[in-house]
């Protein structure tokens, strides 16, 4: 597809914006959109314009508890009242670290307040700089791209878990060059028989066979927290 | 008073880690941004989840906006509206049922909500030079967050006529907006 098409720019960026791409299309324009600045600048036209639109909606006050758990979430206050399940979302290697830090300081001096990450693995280049954070709770794995990732423009990084008991590895998902992602594994994924991860470079999509077809890249441990 | 320019001050006050700046921020505009996004969701857990998730990413991001993104609200208001669609789409997993439709407003009512909108803006100049099935569907897509299945569903109508009424619509809103 040729992306510098300006036609095609123009309707790729208003389907953006309004929504009706989805899924994979919309991870994969959203990754074009670092690299083709007119893309960019379509975007950012259609949400000046289109965002006039939300003016038609009755305005409803959030409850009090939001701001709670915001400031819960930022390590400014220790709520009370937080449940151990409504972390569900990754921004960065500050954050990330942070998060970390935080629940190797806390869990064994306050269960109730600490969130309830299952498992964290830390992906490192060969140089050990950090790459990705992954955090594990429940069937998700929440990841974040903090480090400075090689980018591929036609190609993705893909997440396997390499099983304990050998069987070929299992595709957990594709891994951001940019942000964070949250990879739902449904209840296909047995996390506690993972024996490590791995990350391998794949056409754009992922790898088109069950199994890695491009070269490992990395591998790293999944730690129970 | 809030102003944009404010609120522009208060983002770049929070991108140097000033808590006041982005309490200032949150009171200003939480309530505009959980409404776009409980609209999107209809649901008021999920519609939190995604208005924490978006401050917490003002709050380590605010450096990255530039008046280039368009007004701070415009910015605020695509960060809380992907994100409601992707919660939506990840968390629900499947189209909306026939008891949703429920909670969506009929045509008519789409179209006078529009006159909410100042007759001076051009954005309603444009919408009222449309096709009154093209403006609803846009609307069903971009305010409820509606897929294409699920607007045609609603307006019962053709599923090709609704993804084509979408993207001409979207032309010629475009040619309208650029007069």
């Amino acid at each position: 597809m040729n992306y510098q098409s300006t036609e095609l720019q123009h309707q790729l960026a208003a389907r953006f914006v309004v929504g009706s791409m989805r899924g994979l299309a919309r991870r994969r324009f959203q990754r074009l959109m670092m690299d083709i600045p007119k893309l960019r600048d379509e975007v950012a036209f259609w949400e000046e314009h289109l965002h006039e639109l939300t003016d038609t909606i009755p305005i409803q006050q959030p409850s009090e508890r939001v701001w709670q758990r915001i400031q819960s979430r930022l390590g400014w206050v220790q709520s009370k009242t937080e449940t151990t399940s409504k972390w569900p979302w990754f921004f960065g290697a500050f954050a990330s670290l942070l998060l970390i830090v935080n629940l190797v300081m806390l869990i064994p001096a306050d269960p109730v307040i600490a969130p309830s990450i299952e498992r964290v693995a830390v992906i490192q280049s060969s140089e050990a700089r950090t790459l990705w954070l992954i955090e594990q709770r429940e069937q998700r794995l929440e990841v974040a791209a903090v480090g400075a990732i090689e980018r591929l423009p036609n190609e993705d990084y893909q997440l396997w878990m390499l099983p304990v008991d050998g069987t070929p590895p299992i595709s957990l998902g594709l891994l951001p060059q940019q942000g964070d992602v949250i990879l739902d594994l449904g209840t296909r994924i047995d996390l506690a028989q993972v024996a490590a991860l791995a990350v391998s470079r794949e056409p754009l999509g992922g790898s088109p066979e069950p199994v890695p077809t491009g070269p490992v890249l990395y591998t790293t441990d999944l730690i129970r927290m | 008073m809030t102003t944009p320019q404010t609120l522009e001050r208060d983002l770049q006050q929070i991108a140097l880690g000033d808590t006041a700046a982005f309490r200032r921020v949150y009171e200003a505009t939480s309530a505009k941004l959980y409404s776009v996004s409980l609209t999107i969701v209809r649901r008021t857990d999920w519609a939190e989840e995604a208005l924490q998730d978006t401050f917490i990413k003002v709050w380590h991001r605010a450096g990255d906006y530039t008046v280039a993104k368009g007004s701070v609200m415009s910015w605020l208001i695509s960060m809380v509206r992907y994100r409601s669609i992707d919660l939506l789409r990840n968390r629900a997993n499947q189209e909306l049922s026939t008891d949703d439709f429920d909670e969506i407003p009929a045509t008519d009512t789409l179209d006078s909500s529009l006159d909410s909108l100042a007759d001076s803006k051009q954005l309603r100049v444009c919408m009222d030079e449309l096709q009154p099935t093209t403006r609803q569907a846009i609307q069903l897509a971009f305010v409820y967050g509606l897929s294409h299945q699920e607007v045609s569903d609603h307006l019962r109508e053709a599923l090709g006529s609704v993804k084509s009424w979408i993207r001409r619509g979207l032309e010629s809103l475009k040619r309208c907006l650029q007069r």
